[in-house]
């Protein structure tokens, strides 16, 4: 323990600790993390709770219905609910700005609706609050509060000349300041992150350990990475004043404005269509085919044809099985290109947006972190995107076997033929996995590259600081 | 500057064009004056290009009505002239979807001076006889990210930048003085020094919000002057009036608290991360916990069990049937002018089920409002302790895009889906066959705009409470001013 590094270390740790102002200001921190993850906790329960419940409830409804014709029953459908991940405690990201939930019903694939934003005051999306956004915002500004007198302020006081007389190396006093800085934050973030470690073990019962080695891999990263920065700028500043100054404009730029800008920017260069052209595009594109040339009455000629030919008969009177079924399993399946496209192409759109806001972290790698920060927790547009599918997927083999159970078991024109009441439940639950945490960091890429590109020429420009004038 | 007068010039056009070239001398003011020139233009730019967006995709939507409305009519004319190949919807269907209209909310002449909550609800609904939560609930597309981090729009650079400028220009206007030690001097002078200080802080703020007047007014009279609304119009005016008085008192509070910081004696850094911690506090700190706190003792109802409650109400319903028909008529006997219910009528039957399932709903969305209502109230009192989040509403009231306006346009949709319910239900039940003259009869949804006394009366308290506060704090500042020492404490 004996290193200069150490003792660097140690004296700016107690030195700093003894200050009443960064005392409070953790505390405050502590306090602040401890309200976050604890309201976080209660609210993300109960609305897993309810969407478990409300899952159940409709699952319920469709294995009750009742003696039915299979058509009616797909027309009746069911609503699946988005599952809360067990991390949405940490940030839930967007998930009061996406649906919750979606209708299943036969021939339309139907957007997500009732965002819970739309029913929040307005001071709510103001400053939606979160621990990942306390961390995001307010452990930098702890960061630079800490670190932006280093040298500056010690050039201030008069005792860099000493310190330097000493002959102590810079390389030495920069790593020492930098430990010592970094035990402190240690210190008023451990606890922080033990008490959400309790909060997550207690509210899901499972922890997916590689996503909060993730979490913690991505803030420690851009933790040292404020820190580098903030000490950087403190060397290279004249006065503390300076640094100061610089390191709150820095962070006001990038907490602030950016992500703003960018979203107003991407949403300009990657336009969305409104919602309302989204479906008048759908309805046109059903009737006419993508291409605009593959109209409804021939495509059931087709499969008029088609059927006949399988069943090797002439006429559909004489097909052993309901053509009904056979010709709406066909437009189902016509419809769902036209879904395919349409949905893939608007969450292209998105991903094309993000990746431009990603990118912009550039300048900002807190743009970076918060995109990897959702991703992680799964409270991100691409983790919407996942269940989308899956419950656009479910929807598609719950029709698909309704249209099969009616082919099978009637003869064309049997609309008023009711399927008993038992055979709802043969259909399986919709059940949803989340996926592997890896498969969700594929568009993540340009975070990653960001943050680990910033962090590598940070950590250069650390090393090659300069010893700073004396006056 | 002015010219110069023969005579001496009263003592604070002296202090004024003093003050000026200091400032003028200094860089950093010009500098950031730009900087925030620009970042107002951005957002002027973004809240245009929004309200544009806004208005094509209610310009496409009346578009493709009447196309619809037309083609539904040319097959109705061909109907009454005998042609019997082409199939005319039932009326039922007229008044489910084939002839429908939409709705809309069109911006504001003042809708570009902010975003605000207008990208979380479309603007416009497909009314038709269905309950109103088909209409309802459909969401405008949106990339949730952007929603999360919020727009760049003018009301964003007032209410979080122009502080900041504020501050950087005004947190030394004494401690500066006395670090140069200039204070002793300015105090042997026979001026008050209330009235240098007003003079260097006018200087300032002048500097600040003349940007930001400039740049309101070019883009509120530019949309005015493209969008062809009439530039007489009052309204509108009144509106810029009041969007540049809530500026100016919000801007007034923040120099008030620099005043009130740098009377207390610190020296100019001590003011400067108090103003810093001041901003945090305002701008991040107090609407945060607003936010926590109101979601945690109102949470906003929850729209899940809404949607159970609507299958659970909607089953029973269909599983009373004919019961639910028959009590339906019993309830309604207006509706069978013409005798019994016609064989086969279908339609008829569909709206008795459905109008039983909303009588069952009308107690749970009550419940649903009134929690929504419990929580705006508790918002909108909670808020005062940001003056901040104050401001932001009262911007957002002001470009119409608030929810205050929202609430206004959901009402008069509740009236316009009363009367089609109305309109369409006596006819299906009457078993009426499609016609043009019917089609000519449609109710008409046309918007009124909130009365200008609604706005008012929500953004003038916000307005009062500004200046209020500003009063107080300057007052209080300018009561310690006479303690002021040139001796840093």
């Amino acid at each position: 323990m004996a290193s200069p590094v150490w003792r660097i270390a140690r004296k700016e740790l107690v030195e700093q600790a003894r200050d009443g102002r960064v005392r409070l200001t953790s505390l405050l921190l502590v306090a602040l993390l401890a309200v976050a993850f604890l309201a976080g906790r209660q609210q993300q329960q109960s609305i897993r709770q309810e969407h478990q419940a409300a899952q159940q409830a409709m699952r319920n409804f469709w294995v009750n219905q009742g003696a039915k014709n299979p058509h009616s029953a797909a027309h009746y459908g069911l609503w699946v609910f988005k599952p809360v991940p067990p991390l949405a405690l940490f940030d839930a990201g967007v998930n009061a700005y996406t649906g919750v939930t979606t209708y299943l019903e036969a021939h339309r694939q139907n957007d997500f609706s009732r965002r819970p934003a739309m029913d929040q005051p307005s001071v709510v999306r103001m400053a939606g609050w979160s621990a990942a956004a306390i961390l995001q915002l307010l452990v930098p500004l702890l960061i630079i509060l800490l670190a932006f007198p280093a040298f500056a302020g010690e050039r201030e006081a008069g005792t860099l000349r000493q310190l330097l007389a000493l002959g102590v190396p810079m390389r030495t006093l920069l790593a020492g300041k930098a430990l010592g800085i970094a035990a402190l934050l240690t210190l008023v973030l451990g606890p922080a992150t033990l008490l959400g470690a309790a909060a997550l073990a207690g509210s899901s019962g499972q922890t997916d350990s590689p996503r909060v080695l993730g979490l913690a891999l991505t803030y420690g990263a851009y933790f040292a990475l404020v820190l580098l920065v903030s000490l950087i700028v403190s060397a290279r500043s004249g006065t503390s004043r300076r640094a100061l100054l610089v390191l709150l404009s820095a962070w006001a730029i990038t907490s602030l404005m950016l992500p703003r800008a960018m979203g107003d920017l991407a949403r300009w260069l990657h336009p969305t269509p409104s919602a309302e052209q989204f479906q008048a595009t759908l309805t046109r594109d059903i009737a006419n085919g993508l291409d605009g040339h593959d109209p409804a009455d021939v495509r059931a000629k087709a499969v008029e044809r088609r059927a006949l030919a399988h069943y090797g008969v002439t006429s559909l009177d004489s097909l052993p099985v309901n053509f009904d079924a056979i010709r709406m399993q066909a437009s189902e399946e016509h419809a769902n290109t036209v879904f395919d496209h349409h949905f893939g192409s608007l969450y292209d759109r998105y991903r094309a947006q993000n990746a431009l806001v990603q990118a912009a972290g550039i300048w900002a790698p807190l743009l970076a972190v918060r995109s990897l920060s959702m991703a992680l927790a799964g409270s991100d547009i691409e983790q919407h995107r996942h269940f989308a599918a899956a419950a656009e997927a479910y929807r598609r083999g719950l029709i698909a076997w309704t249209n099969a159970y009616l082919r099978d078991h009637t003869r064309t024109g049997a609309w008023d033929w009711k399927a008993p009441p038992s055979v709802w439940r043969d259909y399986p639950p919709f059940d949803y996995a989340v996926p592997p945490v890896g498969q969700m960091l594929g568009p993540q890429r340009r975070a990653l590259l960001v943050l680990g590109g910033w962090l590598i020429v940070a950590l250069l420009l650390f090393l090659r600081t300069p010893t700073p004038r004396l006056e | 500057m002015t010219s110069t007068a023969p005579s001496a010039p009263p003592e604070w056009r002296l202090l004024l064009r003093h003050e000026w070239r200091l400032l003028a001398r200094e860089r950093l003011p010009w500098l950031l004056g730009t900087v925030l020139l620009l970042l107002l233009g951005y957002g002027a730019w973004n809240g245009w290009h929004w309200a544009r967006f806004q208005r094509q995709a209610i310009g496409r939507v009346l578009t493709d009505d009447a196309e619809r409305l037309a083609a539904l009519d040319s097959t109705l004319r061909l109907r009454a002239a005998g042609d019997s190949t082409v199939r005319v919807p039932v009326i039922g269907v007229l008044g489910a979807t084939a002839a429908t209209r939409h709705a809309t909310l069109p911006p504001t002449a003042l809708g570009a001076l902010a975003v605000g909550t207008s990208d979380l609800r479309p603007s416009y609904a497909r009314v038709s006889t269905r309950s109103k939560d088909t209409f309802l609930s459909v969401d405008e597309i949106e990339n949730p990210h952007h929603l999360l981090a919020g727009r760049f729009d003018l009301a964003f650079v007032v209410v979080y930048l122009l502080p900041l400028l504020l501050l950087a220009l005004t947190f030394n206007v004494v401690s500066g003085e006395r670090e140069q030690g200039t204070l002793a001097l300015l105090l042997t002078t026979s001026t008050p020094p209330a009235r240098l200080l007003l003079a260097k802080l006018a200087v300032r703020v002048t500097l600040a919000l003349g940007g930001t007047v400039l740049i309101t007014l070019g883009l509120a009279v530019g949309v005015l002057a493209v969008d062809g609304s009439p530039l007489t119009e009052l309204r509108s005016w009144a509106g810029i009036g009041l969007w540049l008085l809530l500026v100016l008192a919000y801007a007034a509070w923040w120099t008030a608290l620099a005043l009130a910081v740098n009377v207390r004696g610190y020296g100019s850094a001590t003011n400067a991360m108090l103003l810093i911690g001041a901003w945090l506090l305002f701008l991040v700190i107090i609407p945060a916990g607003v936010a926590a706190g109101v979601s945690t003792v109102h949470p906003a109802p929850s729209r899940v069990t809404l949607t159970t409650a609507l299958r659970e109400a909607s089953d029973a319903a269909a599983q009373a049937g004919d019961q639910a028909v028959a009590q339906y008529l019993a309830d309604h006997p207006e509706m069978l002018r013409t005798g019994g219910l016609a064989e086969g009528n279908s339609w008829a039957r569909t709206i008795a089920l459905q109008e039983r399932t909303a009588q069952a709903m009308r107690p749970v969305y009550a419940a649903f409002d009134s929690a929504l209502a419990a929580q705006e109230r508790s918002a909108a009192a909670w808020r005062l302790l940001s003056p901040a989040v104050v401001l932001m509403d009262a911007l957002h009231d002001v470009a119409g895009r608030g929810v205050g306006r929202y609430r206004h346009f959901e009402r008069q949709l509740d009236v316009h889906h009363q009367a089609w319910q109305q309109f369409f239900f006596q006819r299906i039940f009457a078993n009426q066959t499609a016609d043009r003259e019917l089609l000519g009869a449609l109710p008409v949804f046309r918007y009124l705009e909130e009365p200008l006394s609604e706005v008012l009366g929500r953004t003038l308290p916000a307005l009062a409470f500004l200046l209020a506060l500003t009063g107080l704090l300057s007052g209080w500042a300018l009561r310690r001013l006479g303690s002021v020492t040139p001796i840093s404490r």
